[in-house]
């Protein structure tokens, strides 16, 4: 039977059937296993993102049973009936599954090829409700992610095959400081991997394609050849007649004759044209990236802290390697690495379950390694895997992130000091899974954040300030406490506001930091006029927090608003709400969601300059926190500023681990937005002096803040209710409203009257 | 004395107090409260630092730190609630919070003094060794009647003294604000009576359970009527066992009285067409629940494990509208209330109380 695409096995010859004795008893046996691993687990302790080691055992031997059961070979209606076992291990009914398979989900191949969002649509589709779906939603997650980690681990246990192909560009000069190896590499193979794909080619696919042959030619005549050194190998070739080396006649590249058949299709391929590809490519991909959230794996992307900060994941891994450059990480199995709250990303990888046709010998996909020093052998590669694996747990160590895959010492740019390994082998073999012969993009490992190219982000060793180093204002270091921690007055530089985090909510001591990092990374991706100037962070003594600059005359939109009660004119709410517009247009545009949008939040640096600050706080864990089972403890206006949603999802009881964190989204923040606006127009809060659970309701039942009478122009008032609308699509996009305020006063401007007496006009007419 | 000059002619002066804002602690002579000796101290200088000698449960931060004071040795509770105001307010505040003083009655909880210290203030109030009645719940189960009606008689006469002497209302009657002690004493805490306090408080709580009456929800005035729907409810819960929002279903019932669910009775409102159980009882969004309190029908007991007496006490507070709903006075000629006004059950509240203190919670 078909087995993955490391085909050495011994059933790569298509035996199209499970007709031998000898198979059906080995899949009855499989099937048995199955069953039994099945009946000991609970579902929650499986879908618990809490991996602890027992559950792990238990998952490994769930995977090893189906893993079993698919080298065995199965035929359609055994499929069947392991897709029911697991569903029904997941916790969902006949019901359901039948449903499940009317919508053609009746393998795990079919399962993986979905995307989280048509699942989600299919679990509406058949009436699941909230608990099954999303235990259906996290099952198939995890169910992906220990298959392709169960799979690579059986990958790197079997011989190397003879389809490796890489190519090396031989110039040691070729400078690609914003190119790491391993981008290069995964492009490469991506790219070279759909021109020789079989005819099912992946959904991701890149459409650059660079698929030349070269043109080998072996000279019999004696070839001098001292100093060259084979393209792939980086060994130098031998000379006189004990030459085993071929020269491309195209391309003029040399490689030896052992090598050659690792090289691919890549004649042509210059670093430069390398280059062009690879900005295609990521251009194409984080196109699709910023353009639909939905589409990028974990449909609750916008939630998960790992996903909001794209490099979180990355930053997770242990790698210690300072300010490395270009050094993008691909932890081993991101989802191992993820913190527990966080569901797992979806892949887009298939699952590969064999099919009874047989699978036509295919290429091991090329692998393309730019190196500008030592190349690893396939052995260091190995023990690099090894060794990252076991120290990839997340100890709170983590100093930086990136790893280079393919561990190069001497690369460009690079220094480690200390190099800790990569789990390169797994990453490259993402690249070989599939059997048809191509493979998906791993978008998610993959993004503009681990890439040092334009948008290159810093990484956490350079933003890391020793706390020791600030001064601290001896009489009043305070300035504010808010609800999750602290701010002081400090001196570091420059005046500079010390933010120190509450991270009480985080019982286990050791976890904090990683938490923190999570929670608090997106802020040195910002970088706007109108976000406050984020300047470093530390995590010392047990003290988390960060360092932002402070102006000195700064005070808070609500300050202005409610203790000093001052009254702002028309211009100055506009200039106001644009400011704060643009500063979180920007702010979604990096897929950073502010949830907690408040006149608390929004400082005046004077009557000119808005600066908003306090993003990316909030989350159900924090406000659960300390766990007094009768409520929440929440800042003080928070329920007035939540989008009705939010309001409607907060629960009666809260479990750190099967409790869904708060809904919010873009259209949230925009609520919030009218908020605020509201409170510029109006002096007061938007339900001012209700109780919270008052506005709770109220807003579950679509009531709004009443408009006392303001001057306003109407439609400022129309788009100011429309940010309120329940419905979330319904609400203006922020572009919409820029825009708006904009051209509404200019509209404003026209009506003034002239200043000199107009004689038509009576008096009543001009104003 | 006529000239200034003269009034002060040594220059003599009163050493400043170390805390200004804090009240003379004189704790009023209640009666009857025999664990704590009342009458002692004036200043509570000592008190920013005083001993605290943690509970083994916290109640909520906004109760018992238990905590001694220094001077005197008397043992006290010690509310902490974080505020952010102005130094102008603080005063409003403490002002407010001198009508305490006045408060003497065996229904309410004895208060000796508050200070503000940063942007923290202290309330120092009598230490109840019973806690409150919903840790009490939480380690018993469900109250008997009897019981609950002493309780009942306590609360109502808490109530009645505070509107009546005081001319407050309470705003927030829950188990958790009824304390006991092993005097069998049943006294009222954490009632309203500073706004400025209320307002000033810097962090809020959104809480998951609501104990407020369906108008008050909808946005409308205070009155004392809600004060007596949030007192039937927590009534319904002491007798029940848990927070009757949403209403147990006849399955639910069975299985806490232990029998077969044929035998249990609904009450009629809970047949009513309009009836919606909520989708997943385990948790409700806040949300549902705020509905189903406004919206849905008003908690009953089932008839046959209670006295029809309690059944009709407890349906008087928990009308939907306020007009129909009991007054104070129209509760204390009320059969349920006659029945344990001047019952003196021989300490036998006493020492339940005794006997719960040492028991640990059921489920948490």
């Amino acid at each position: 039977m078909k087995s993955q695409t490391l085909t050495r096995s011994p059933y790569a010859n298509g035996n199209n059937g499970n007709l031998t004795p000898a198979n059906i008893e080995a899949k009855a046996i499989a099937v048995q296993n199955l069953k039994d691993v099945l009946k000991l687990t609970t579902i929650n302790r499986f879908l618990t993102s809490t991996y602890e080691e027992d559950a792990k055992i238990v998952e490994r031997k769930i995977f090893t049973a189906v893993y079993q059961m698919t080298k065995v070979g199965l035929i359609d209606r055994e499929k069947r009936e392991i897709n029911a076992i697991w569903f029904t291990f997941v916790g969902l009914s006949a019901q359901n599954i039948r449903h499940l398979e009317i919508c053609s989900i009746t393998d795990f191949n079919a399962l993986f090829s979905i995307t989280n969002q048509e699942l989600r649509s299919l679990a509406d589709r058949g009436r699941l409700d909230v608990e099954t779906k999303r235990k259906l939603l996290q099952s198939t997650v995890i169910l992906q992610n220990h298959w392709n980690a169960y799979h690579s681990r059986k990958v790197v246990d079997e011989p190397a095959g003879p389809s490796t192909p890489a190519i090396i560009t031989p110039n040691p000069q070729f400078n690609v400081p914003s190119l790491s190896v391993t981008s290069a590499k995964m492009i490469q193979s991506s790219s070279m991997g759909f021109a020789s794909a079989a005819p099912k080619s992946p959904k991701a696919s890149s459409r650059l394609v660079h698929a030349i042959p070269h043109k080998w030619h072996r000279s019999t005549k004696f070839r001098f050849s001292g100093d060259a050194v084979c393209h792939f190998c980086q060994r130098p070739l031998g000379f006189g007649f004990l030459n085993a080396w071929e020269k491309c006649r195209s391309c003029k590249w040399k490689v030896h004759t052992q090598c050659k058949g690792r090289v691919g299709d890549s004649c042509g391929l210059t670093p430069d044209h390398l280059r062009f590809l690879f900005d295609k490519l990521i251009q194409e991909n984080n196109g699709g990236m910023w353009k639909d959230p939905q589409s990028v794996p974990g449909s609750r992307s916008m939630n998960e802290p790992a996903f909001q900060f794209p490099d979180t994941a990355i930053d997770s891994s242990s790698s210690t390697n300072s300010s490395a450059p270009s050094t993008p990480a691909l932890p081993a199995g991101i989802t191992g690495n993820v913190t527990s709250l966080t569901a797992p990303y979806r892949s887009e990888r298939k699952f590969l379950f064999p099919d009874t046709e047989s699978y036509s010998g295919h290429n091991r996909l090329p692998i393309l390694v730019i190196s500008e020093g030592d190349h690893p052998t396939s052995t260091e590669i190995q023990q690099e895997t090894e060794n990252h694996q076991k120290s990839a747990s997340l100890a709170g160590n983590i100093e930086s992130e990136g790893t280079i895959v393919a561990n190069q010492e001497d690369s460009v740019g690079s220094h480690d000091t200390e190099a800790e390994p990569a789990p390169s082998q797994e990453a490259v073999d993402k690249f070989n899974k599939r059997a048809d012969g191509g493979f998906t993009w791993e978008r998610h490992a993959w993004n503009m954040s681990t890439i040092r190219g334009p948008n290159a982000q810093a990484s956490w060793n350079e933003v890391t300030i020793q706390l020791d180093t600030i001064e601290f204002d001896k009489q009043q270091p305070i300035i504010g406490r808010g609800r999750f921690g602290q701010v002081l007055r400090g001196y570091h530089y420059g005046d500079v506001a010390v933010k120190i985090y509450n991270m009480d909510h985080i019982s286990d001591v050791s976890k904090r930091a990683e938490e923190f990092k999570l929670e608090v990374s997106s802020y040195k991706n910002t970088r706007h006029d109108n976000i406050a100037l984020f300047l470093g962070y530390f995590m010392n003594d047990g003290k988390y927090g960060m360092v932002m600059s402070l102006s000195r005359g700064s005070q808070s939109l609500y300050t202005l608003l409610h203790v000093v009660r001052e009254k702002l004119d028309l211009p100055t709410t506009r200039k106001i709400a644009q400011q704060i517009c643009q500063a979180v247009s920007y702010l979604h545009t990096k897929k950073i969601l502010h949830k907690d949008l408040r006149s608390k939040n929004i400082l005046l640096e004077n009557k000119n300059k808005v600066v908003i600050t306090d993003f990316g706080i909030v989350s159900l864990k924090r406000l659960a926190h300390p766990r007094w089972k009768s409520s929440y403890y929440t800042s003080k206006y928070w329920t007035n500023y939540i989008a009705p949603e939010i309001a409607m999802h907060i629960r009666t009881e809260y479990d750190e681990y099967e409790s869904e964190e708060l809904p919010f989204t873009e259209q949230s923040d925009i609520y919030s937005f009218g908020c605020v606006w509201y409170e510029m127009l109006t002096g007061l809060l938007p339900y001012e002096a209700e109780l919270p659970h008052t506005m709770i309701l109220m807003k579950g039942q679509g009531v709004k803040p009443l408009f006392p009478n303001i001057k306003c122009p109407p439609e400022l008032k129309e788009l100011l209710v429309a940010c309120w609308n329940t419905a979330q699509e319904e609400r203006p996009t922020l572009s919409d409203i820029n825009a708006k305020l904009t051209t509404i006063t200019k509209k404003q401007r026209v009506n003034r009257s002239p200043s000199f007496p107009v004689m038509m006009k009576s008096y009543e007419s001009t104003f | 004395m006529s000239s200034g000059k003269r009034r002060n002619p040594l220059g003599l002066s009163l050493p400043p107090t170390v805390n200004e804002q804090s009240e003379s602690g004189e704790a009023a002579a209640e009666e009857a409260t025999a664990t704590v000796p009342l009458e002692e101290q004036l200043k509570k200088l000592g008190l920013t630092e005083p001993q605290t000698q943690r509970l083994s449960e916290f109640l909520q931060a906004k109760e018992g730190i238990k905590c001694v004071h220094k001077k005197t040795g008397v043992i006290m509770a010690r509310k902490l609630v974080h505020l952010e105001i102005k130094p102008s307010v603080r005063q409003q505040i403490v002002k407010e919070l001198a009508v305490l003083h006045k408060c003497n009655s065996p229904f309410i909880v004895g208060f000796y003094g508050a200070f503000v210290d940063n942007n923290d203030i202290s309330i120092c109030m009598e230490y109840m060794d019973g806690l409150s009645l919903d840790i009490v719940l939480k380690k018993v189960g469900r109250l008997p009647e009897k019981f609950v009606g002493r309780i009942s008689v306590a609360v109502v006469r808490g109530l009645t003294y505070l509107k009546d002497e005081i001319k407050i209302l309470h705003r927030d009657v829950k188990p958790s604000n009824m304390l006991v002690n092993s005097n069998g004493e049943i006294k009222l805490c954490d009632f309203g009576v500073s706004g400025m306090l209320i307002d000033s408080m810097a962090n809020s709580f959104v809480g998951t359970r609501s104990y407020m009456a369906p108008e008050r929800l909808t946005g409308s005035h205070y009155t004392i009527s809600s004060d007596i729907w949030s007192f039937g409810l927590s009534l319904v819960e002491l007798l029940i066992g848990r927070y009757p929002v949403p209403a147990p279903s006849q399955a639910e019932y069975a299985s806490m009285f232990n029998v077969s669910e044929n035998e249990i009775e609904l009450a009629d409102s809970l047949e009513e067409p309009n009836y919606h159980p909520p989708s997943n009882p385990a948790s409700m969004a806040i949300f549902e629940m705020l509905d189903y309190i406004v919206n849905g029908p008003p908690p009953t007991l089932p008839k046959r494990f209670f006295t029809d007496e309690v059944i009709g006490f407890v349906s008087k507070c928990l009308r939907k509208l306020p007009s129909e709903r009991a007054t104070l006075k129209s509760l204390t000629s009320d059969v349920f209330f006659t029945q344990y006004a001047d019952n003196d059950d021989q300490g036998e509240f006493a020492d339940f109380v005794k006997a719960t203190i040492n028991l640990p919670k059921l489920n948490p």
